[in-house]
């Protein structure tokens, strides 16, 4: 091949001259072939805690049961080895099935439209609260005190460079944005747009049609946002409620936690906003004998045409994730998804009362409903509840920072708890021996 | 390639053409033709005061989006709705139905500053 | 057909033991907050398989053939990679699980961040940014964040006219005001036009090298003393890193950022279109601007740390994509030292291979030696009748992705252009057998140009009407419901 090229490599790479070249190779180890890589590979994941079956924890991140059929679609090769689809006519797998992800998003979030993914709820709703500013101008925009700190955090990193300001709306003393306070925000000066997470971060519903109408009073944008995608099948969200955008992460349908990524953002909205919204949409169109065939659309938005106008710089998004939400919303199916809805709510509900019964915790937050994550109180301290469930398959729950809830008479320390349809009776007995 | 000779044009590719003493503009034919089949045009607020050279909205297509310059100053007084509707009229008659917007000229001077027809055509020849 | 389409109802493909009342568990929520049951498809197991093996069976992967696509990297993804990526010992983990408990995950991704500052000769990094575009918006917004501290009149960026899309975008997300800086005849940044507009109101220069063309910025010494000489930043696009490993470092080039794409250079698979990895690496003057946390190691403890005083905060709700990541690294310790040096220079032969080929009937753009990827003009053949898009599609019919095309574009250099990236996984028989169906292409354009205005031929669809598309708005099974 050098001869056809008429060159010798050092010729090639002659404009390196002038410029420091590596000396001596790169300070790495030596290759392994693939049995010396199982090896070390091995040795290295053997360093993580045992075998978890149920996760206490939520807060962003959740352990549900993923069909067998779900990951075995997800990894044929057609769909893991491609590339984004930009040849429509060799990539119909790609496109239909990211229109099949748009549909159910669209039917889960009761919205008008969906793109085919983000990168995570975190980075979506920041893109969402941007996209805000687009449309009202309003350099301003109000985030409930109960949206998950890291999505916060995420939407002051991003809206950080443009000078809009982040206001915090407080919560009340059931564990809900209070809407006086969202009122009396609301009334200050102009804003973009509200934000609210439902669950909330201390798994509590939020009365989001009474905050729509709040928000719409106001000439601000509504939007809502979810960390746990299962709540999509048992509670309201949407043009119901008054939404202008819906987003949030999808990892409950069907993806691995794998400590903490890929997940799936997802990002829904109305029809109105069809030039404002980022990220790449599948269409339906038709090929040139009038046949029904997919295609990316509404292109004039993205990067590599509008460049520094566009409506966010995002070019690769999560499609394989979004591919495999829509594999796994197809297993669980109609009935399913509504089942494991309910059997969440149940799960923790059956959870808290053992808990209480224990007399070491009582909930916070009483009188506010929940969906499979609620604070509970304890005189269990962190290191004397890590320990007690060291023995047992369970990631332990989330010991929240002092003051984050309210605190408890005779019950210092505060945990997020979570359960889902993993935590099988015998296991939830098992916590519940063990917290006793 | 059309040319309307009674429209002045700017090097954007706009055109502006007086009609009872209120200036239309739109997209010259050339300008719809690099673009291809327009598929959106966005909104225009009626009562807005532009100087010549502000954006006055953007025109897109399915590989391509322009921004569209006013090439003259004034109140905007009407917008073509026909063309939001149907974006393609920009495509089949650029300089007829395809108009974006009719301006109340502040300084009709500018007119004379833009290109005529002849100087346009000789400008954009390909 | 949709899969809604095929739904039949009482039909179900899902098997779970369930414990619960499911309507005890409906009452538990306030009527205001309960939806209807969501109308999603009904189908059996088989129905799932199916639909989706077929839809699979559409799509063209590395896996099926060769996929030259330029900038892209399409090389192979070693199936090693995924075993690992499925272990449950890494995916059955919680993030907010103690990192004394998760040593082994932690290990991985602070040895993958050691071997990235490596190969590229940078200080520290990052691996929360999830893809390109997102490495891109934070490391520009940490140049936002330094220049917001040490000279905030610094609000400009320059951004060669050949630079990716995301370049610019990235950058007025972050909050600047984009230049372009013009090209020259070498294909390189043009210095006198730098020297105009290199002044004190630029904070940072963005560069890929290779450029977009498939160039090494011959002039980079020089464009950095300039650049940091008068107060600005480099910041390297890492798209193309895939000539340079083990032959030379962009840190020690003079850039100040540098975002890696894992899903190009370190063959993590594409997966039609993510989920990707960009780590972003920095000079140590620009460490405590990351974003939180970073994997640290401290007395043989691996941690996430909170602790960076300036940080630009966090990029989104984790710390990356964990298992994008564990490919990554499988494959980097797989290849070792001397297998990622004979990556670069099989990727940089090969586009060179191709390139002596192709240039009698596409002349390149420049008249230089290329690194992995070059770019090859189709402007004569408008003279039959014929496009370059053209040209693509009945590259389809032949059995290959067609290439880039149309990307970069900046007249007068580049127009009309394909760019090819073989990459190194592509050995000499498929490369003659690409050159060899192209060159038949560049002869049924003069002979028979119908055959390319009519392609692809074979595939399960024609070409697909875009305009039609976007008049007709039809983005999901609901909007079809409605028509």
């Amino acid at each position: 091949m050098l001869q056809k090229i008429g060159l010798q490599f050092d010729d090639i790479v002659r404009c390196f001259a002038g410029n420091a070249c590596v000396e001596g190779g790169l300070r790495l180890p030596e290759g392994l072939t693939e049995d010396q890589m199982v090896e070390e590979w091995d040795t290295m994941m053997s360093r993580n805690s045992g075998p978890k079956k149920a996760s206490l924890v939520g807060a962003g991140a959740y352990m549900h049961f993923i069909p067998a059929v779900v990951p075995h679609l997800a990894s044929l090769p057609g769909f893991l080895t491609a590339y984004t689809p930009y040849q429509p006519e060799i990539s119909q797998g790609t496109l239909q099935s990211l229109f099949e992800f748009q549909s159910f998003m669209v039917e889960l979030t009761n919205m008008e439209l969906s793109n085919c993914s983000m990168y995570d709820g975190a980075s979506s709703t920041a893109e969402a609260m941007l996209m805000t500013h687009r449309v009202k101008k309003a350099d301003r925009v109000l985030v409930a005190a109960t949206v998950n700190p890291n999505y916060l955090a995420t939407v002051r990193t991003y809206l950080a460079p443009h000078g809009i300001a982040v206001d915090v709306v407080k919560m009340d003393d059931n564990g809900r944005v209070s809407t006086e306070e969202l009122e009396s925000q609301l009334s200050a000066s102009a804003c973009s747009a509200v934000l609210v997470q439902s669950p909330n971060y201390f798994g509590i519903i939020e009365d989001l049609g009474a905050i729509g109408t709040s928000v719409h009073g106001h000439n601000a944008l509504f939007v809502e946002c979810f960390t746990e995608a299962m709540a999509l099948g048992l509670l309201t969200y949407g043009v119901g409620t008054g939404a202008d955008v819906v987003v949030g992460d999808g990892q409950s349908l069907g993806l691995p936690m794998s400590f903490g990524g890929p997940h799936l953002g997802v990002f829904a909205t109305l029809k109105k906003y069809n030039r404002e919204f980022p990220g790449r949409i599948v269409g339906e169109s038709i090929d040139t004998k009038g046949r029904p065939a997919f295609v990316m659309t509404l292109r004039a938005r993205e990067q590599d045409i509008r460049r520094e106008k566009a409506t966010s710089n995002i070019c690769s998004n999560h499609a394989l994730n979004a591919l495999t939400a829509a594999v796994y919303l197809g297993s669980v199916g109609e009935s399913g998804f509504r089942a494991l809805a309910c059997e969440n709510v149940a799960k923790l509900e059956k959870l808290m009362r053992g808990l209480e019964a224990t007399g070491h915790f009582t909930r916070v937050f009483k009188h506010s409903a929940v969906f499979n994550e609620a604070v509970l109180a304890s005189s269990i301290g962190p290191e004397d509840m890590r320990s007690r469930l060291a023995g047992l398959p369970v990631f332990p729950p989330l010991a929240l920072a002092r003051g984050v809830a309210p605190e408890v008479q005779g019950m210092p320390h505060t945990y997020l708890f979570c359960a889902t349809e993993m935590l099988k009776d015998s296991l939830l007995e098992q916590v519940l021996g063990a917290l006793s | 390639m059309k040319i309307q000779n009674d429209a002045r044009y700017a090097k954007s590719d706009e055109w502006a053409r007086l009609e009872g003493g209120v200036a239309v503009v739109g997209v010259s034919d050339y300008a719809q033709g690099k673009l291809g089949d327009v598929v959106f045009v966005g909104d225009i607020s009626v009562g807005s005061t532009l100087k010549a050279g502000d954006l006055l909205t953007s025109v897109e297509s399915v590989k391509a989006a322009s921004d569209v310059y006013t090439p003259v100053s004034g109140k905007v007084l009407e917008v073509n709705h026909e063309v939001t509707v149907k974006p393609e009229l920009i495509n089949s008659d650029a300089f007829g139905a395809g108009w974006l917007a009719k301006i109340e000229l502040s300084n009709p001077d500018e007119l004379n500053g833009l290109m005529s027809a002849t100087d346009y055509a000789e400008y954009r020849k390909e | 057909m949709t899969l809604f389409e095929k739904s039949v109802a009482g039909r179900s493909a899902f098997s779970f033991g369930f414990e619960e009342d499911c309507a005890a568990a409906e009452a538990c929520v306030p009527e205001y907050a309960r939806t209807a049951v969501k109308p999603l498809p009904q189908v059996s197991e088989l129905d799932l398989v199916r639909h989706f093996t077929n839809l699979a069976r559409m799509n063209y992967g590395v896996d099926t053939g060769f996929y030259p696509l330029g900038s892209c990297t399409m090389k192979y993804n070693p199936k090693i990679n995924e075993r690992m990526a499925a272990d449950p010992r890494l995916t059955v983990r919680h993030p907010l699980d103690a990192a004394g408990d998760n040593q082994g995950v932690l290990q991985m991704e602070f040895e993958l961040k050691e071997s990235l500052q490596e190969i590229t000769g940078m200080d520290d990094y990052t691996l929360q940014p999830a893809c390109g575009a997102h490495g891109e918006l934070t490391g520009m917004l940490i140049i936002h964040a330094y220049m917001r501290d040490h000279d905030a009149k610094r609000t400009r960026v320059l951004i060669p006219d050949s630079a990716h899309g995301t370049n610019p975008a990235s950058a007025s997300m972050a909050g600047f005001q984009v230049v372009t800086v013009p090209s020259n005849e070498r294909g390189g940044v043009d210095m006198d036009a730098l020297d105009k507009l290199m002044d004190d109101t630029v904070a940072a220069i963005m560069l890929t090298n290779p450029n977009t063309v498939g160039l090494f910025e011959e002039n980079i010494t020089q464009i950095a003393e300039l650049v940091h000489a008068r107060g600005g930043l480099l910041y390297y696009d890492g798209a193309n890193l895939n000539a340079l490993m083990g032959l030379i470092r962009p840190g020690d080039l003079g850039f100040d950022v540098v975002h890696l794409n894992l899903h190009k250079t370190f063959s993590t698979p594409h997966g039609g279109g993510g989920p990707g990895a960009a780590p972003v690496g920095v000079k140590k003057f620009l460490a405590d601007y990351l974003p939180i946390p970073v994997v640290v190691c401290r007395d043989g403890q691996y941690a996430l740390d909170e602790d960076r005083p300036h940080t630009i905060g966090r990029m989104s709700g984790f710390y990356g994509n964990t298992a994008v990541l564990a490919r990554a690294y499988v494959y980097i310790r797989m290849m070792g030292r001397d297998g990622l040096l004979a990556t670069s220079r099989a990727a940089v032969i090969n586009a060179n291979y191709v390139k002596a080929l192709l240039s009698p009937y596409f002349p390149p753009a420049y008249d230089r030696p290329v690194m992995h990827e070059t770019v090859l003009s189709a402007k004569g053949y408008d003279k039959y009748g014929v496009t370059l898009l053209d040209i693509a599609k009945r590259l389809i019919d032949y059995g290959y992705h067609p290439p880039t095309i149309y990307f970069p574009h900046f007249p007068p250099y580049a127009e009309e252009v394909l760019m090819v990236e073989p990459t190194e996984s592509e050995s000499k028989e498929t490369m003659d057998a690409f050159c060899d169906a192209l060159i038949k292409i560049s002869q049924e354009a003069k002979e028979n140009p119908d055959l390319l205005l009519s392609a692809p031929h074979n595939t399960v669809v024609t070409r697909v009407d875009g305009t039609y598309a976007a008049r007709h708005l039809v983005t999901s099974h609901r909007d079809k419901k409605g028509n």
